[in-house]
């Protein structure tokens, strides 16, 4: 397996309080799907801004795809790593769908001929392509991110960071965009990186490994099952555990056979006694 | 708040959609520019048909730009209203007081009206029937003999397209933290002139705020979308003049022949 | 009853060009009570909570503000009182802040309302209290605070008017879960202490947690007007036509008693509850497990047989919930 992204000895710190992130190491696997969860104030949406160059930091190095990230290198490891930010409102830039689309492919000076295609192709991705002269007002928090998520997607980057993509968003749109995520995810294969800044942990239940950063610090790094079997610590980090597990440690189901989602704890409970 | 049409685009097909925004832009400023020359009824009576025309052309229901003339109807009354107090002239018609109201006051009073509505109304055709990003792209276009004196057109055409496309959330944002501050016990209507511009200071600073988080907020995802510079981008809406320009250009010509023949009978 | 709505409707603009938004809303809020209003977006939820501190005001109809008679001839400057009487905080009220220090802002309100300047502060100071901030924010600026702090800041500016209702929209968004649960209990502090709670909710959970009685908004209509425990023993399909989700754990519930391993005479309000009346179940009463299971044979098992019946959870909605099909309940 390659390395997506590797991050080596990175110390930062906010440009006032004190360090954040202090020799902080942690890599990301080409085609894997990753969640960084931590309560609000860890860290966690910082180190995004951090792997694409929208902060600087003091120490250690960042790698994506091998390349170092430097004031030299900063375009083209853009061109690799796509990110959608929290904000629907925030990221719009264009005045319409399609034209928010194009901003990215205007930007990598695309001729203006070949544009209308990748753009339908990218909206059809996120299942936006009815929408395409609509203007940003118009639209739902939840269309809103998949827009962004197309206009990633028009620029085919190998990693896309969604940094708390969905918190601003009613159940519907949370929804809908973690069904497009999914499809995303199956369609690409290993030629997707998915990096998923959350602390919905329902969320984080999709992806194959989740790190925990606590205060600049990676407490965590393993499968989302083995994670959440921490309940008291997950709870001391601010975090929560998904229903189905945290019934079944209520009811004392064993740690090994722990329940997943509901129907298997239903089974379970058929066939044992309380 | 969605009453607002001026300044808003209305999706549509028809013909005049389809112009060039530069034909479209160079038109509306010539019609405006010359109106402020009429001064018989004849002139009004065509620089009237001539609008009539565009206004057919676009398809859209009179409705519309009835809700665009709406919220600036008291703006005309007051115009009226200071046209027909102090022009002067007789034959007096009436008088309340010492105000007089003349002939050519209540004949002047008319043509200012005209004049007003015509001019809000062709500039409502030009933002109903055109983008905001197609009049900042043609405004660039327009001001590109500028950038030989180092004028940045590129930046303030797309700035221009930016804040376009955030009026609407700044209003909303306007809207959300005034009905905030009222819960609050704000109230603009009481209180000394000073205590007012107080009053405002609690509905400005978190807008202030908001803005620039925005900003930020923007500035971040256009980075990463490989945003470096407004110069070099190539454009998706590349601007085209078509034959349909041509027959625009045409019509207005010939409407400012027969509208300086007009001036003079 | 601290608020009654009669015959509200509410649109915008005005002749042919009207958007309405509410339509012929008759209800009242009790007093002490959180009431819940859930719905999908863009139902009408938050116009209606504007309705009742009149930032909105009705375009027929009527709101009374304990006492206070709300119609659209209502003039502004006589609504400082209702204002003054229900308290209402926005979706991301960090957004309201202004003042160079939290003492400030937070003082706003009660300054407004006519307070001297000691008494706002001392409402100030208890308020910041009541949301868990220290003295030591009293003279930081809010603007330097972590989004959390300023949403806490946000709160205080509100709960030191001291006002008889609170409504609430959205309070708990953008939350991480410690940040949620805080709030929560906050709220529920609130109502120990008296006042009367209206909360707008998209979370299913917080709803089952918290409220007394649920509002259900569709099309700017009323579409349920009943306590917590009745709204969600209503059939499955009628939740899936207002675009809400069940609590996870009551689709739980429902399962179990579907498959008849289990029957309750409630719905357990969290996860230990729940845990409890599964490990316990014999201490279960009778005469409420009839009627739940009267309200059950309408509805689950219908569904059941009609092939609806729906994993719940959130992301997996296409795969049946058992695979051996339905008619296990006896």
């Amino acid at each position: 397996m390659t390395n997506a992204i590797t991050i080596k000895n990175l110390t930062y710190s906010y440009p006032e309080s004190g360090d954040l992130f202090k020799d902080f190491s942690m890599k990301v696997e080409e085609g894997e799907w990753l969640a960084i969860v931590g309560h609000n104030g860890s860290g966690k949406s910082t180190l995004a801004k951090l792997i694409l160059g929208l902060l600087d930091f003091k120490e250690g190095d960042i790698h994506v795809f091998g390349t170092k990230l430097t004031e030299k290198t900063l375009t083209e490891v853009r061109s690799q790593i796509g990110m959608v930010f929290q904000n629907p409102d925030n990221q719009f830039v264009g005045a319409t769908v399609a034209d928010d689309v194009a901003f990215g492919l205007e930007n990598r000076q695309m001729p203006s001929i070949e544009m209308p295609a990748r753009i339908e192709q990218a909206l059809k991705q996120v299942g936006m392509e009815d929408f395409a002269d609509r203007e940003p007002h118009t639209l739902s928090g939840g269309q809103k991110q998949r827009v962004a998520l197309a206009s990633v997607l028009a620029l085919q980057p190998k990693v896309i960071i969604l940094d708390e993509a969905t918190a601003m968003l009613d159940p519907e749109g949370k929804q809908a965009v973690m069904s497009t995520l999914r499809e995303l995810k199956e369609k690409h294969g290993s030629g997707l990186t998915l990096i998923m800044v959350t602390h919905d942990m329902e969320e984080a239940q999709e992806a194959d490994r989740v790190a925990v950063i606590d205060d600049g610090e990676l407490l965590y790094d393993e499968e989302p099952n083995a994670l959440f079997q921490r309940g008291a610590e997950l709870k001391k980090l601010g975090l929560a555990q998904p229903f189905a597990v945290e019934m079944s440690q209520a009811l004392g189901v064993p740690a090994e056979e722990t329940k997943n989602n509901i129907v298997e704890l239903v089974n379970w409970l058929s066939q044992s006694k309380v | 708040m969605n009453n607002l049409v001026i300044g808003q685009f209305v999706p549509g097909d028809g013909f005049l959609y389809k112009i060039d925004p530069r034909t479209k832009i160079m038109v509306t400023i010539g019609y405006v520019f010359f109106l402020v020359f009429a001064q018989n009824f004849a002139t009004y009576l065509w620089s009237a048909a001539f609008l009539a025309l565009a206004l057919i052309l676009t398809k859209q229901g009179l409705g519309l730009y009835w809700r665009g003339l709406k919220p600036i109807l008291w703006l005309i009354l007051f115009t009226v209203i200071l046209q027909l107090a102090f022009s002067g002239g007789t034959p007096i018609l009436f008088s309340f007081g010492p105000i007089k109201v003349t002939q050519p006051g209540l004949i002047n009073a008319i043509y200012v009206v005209v004049r007003f509505v015509l001019i809000v109304l062709m500039s409502t055709i030009l933002t109903i029937t055109t983008p905001p990003t197609s009049i900042a792209s043609a405004i660039e276009s327009l001001l590109k003999p500028l950038k030989a004196v180092k004028v940045p057109v590129a930046e303030l055409a797309l700035m221009l397209s930016i804040a376009l496309r955030f009026v609407p959330l700044l209003m909303g944002e306007t809207d959300k933290i005034m009905k905030a501050q009222k819960s609050r016990g704000m109230s603009m209507s009481t209180g000394s002139l000073m205590k007012r511009a107080k009053a405002v200071v609690p509905l400005l600073v978190p807008l202030f705020v908001g803005a620039l988080q925005r900003a930020f907020d923007l500035a971040n995802a256009m980075e990463v979308r490989g945003f470096e510079s407004a110069e070099g981008r190539t454009r998706y809406r590349e601007l085209a003049y078509s034959r349909d320009d041509l027959w625009v250009l045409v019509a207005s010509f010939v409407f400012l022949i027969v509208f300086i023949i007009l001036l003079f009978v | 009853m601290a608020i009654a709505i009669e015959g509200l409707d509410f649109h915008y603009g005005a002749g042919k060009q009207t958007v309405p938004v509410l339509d012929d809303i008759n209800t009242s809020l009790n007093d002490n009570q959180i009431t819940a209003i859930i719905g999908q977006t863009g139902s009408g939820k938050s116009t209606f909570v504007q309705q009742l501190n009149a930032l909105l005001l009705p375009s027929n109809g009527e709101v009374n503000v304990n006492g206070m008679i709300i119609t659209n001839k209502t003039k502004e400057k006589e609504l400082g009182p209702v204002r003054a009487h229900v308290g209402m905080v926005f979706q991301f009220p960090e957004a309201q802040l202004f003042a160079p220090t939290v003492l400030e802002d937070v003082m706003y309100g009660p300054l407004n309302f006519g307070k001297t300047k000691e008494e706002a502060e001392a409402a100030a100071k208890k308020a910041l209290q009541q949301v868990g901030l220290s003295e030591d924010y009293l003279e930081q600026s809010p603007f330097n605070l972590s989004g959390g702090q300023m949403r806490r800041v946000a709160l205080a500016g509100v709960l030191a008017m001291d006002p008889e209702t609170m409504v609430f929209d959205e309070p708990a968004a953008g939350l991480d879960p410690q940040g949620q649960k805080e709030l929560l209990d906050l709220i529920r502090a609130l109502k120990e202490a008296g006042k009367t709670i209206v909360m707008i909710s998209h979370q299913m959970e917080q709803v089952l947690a918290l409220a007394d009685r649920v509002i259900v908004m569709k099309d700017g209509k009323i579409a349920a007007d009943e306590t917590t425990e009745e709204l969600f023993s209503r059939p499955r399909w009628w939740f899936a036509d207002q675009h809400l989700d069940l609590p996870e754990s009551i689709v739980f519930q429902r399962a179990l008693m579907v498959k008849g391993i289990r029957h309750f005479d409630h719905w357990a309000k969290n996860v230990a509850e729940l845990a409890d009346m599964i490990k316990h179940q014999e201490a279960v009463g009778h005469r409420l497990e009839e009627t739940m299971e009267i309200a059950f044979e309408k509805t689950d098992k219908e569904e059941v047989a009609a092939g609806r019946m729906k994993e719940a959870h959130a992301y997996h909605r296409q795969e049946p919930l058992f695979d051996n099909g339905g008619g296990a309940h006896e």
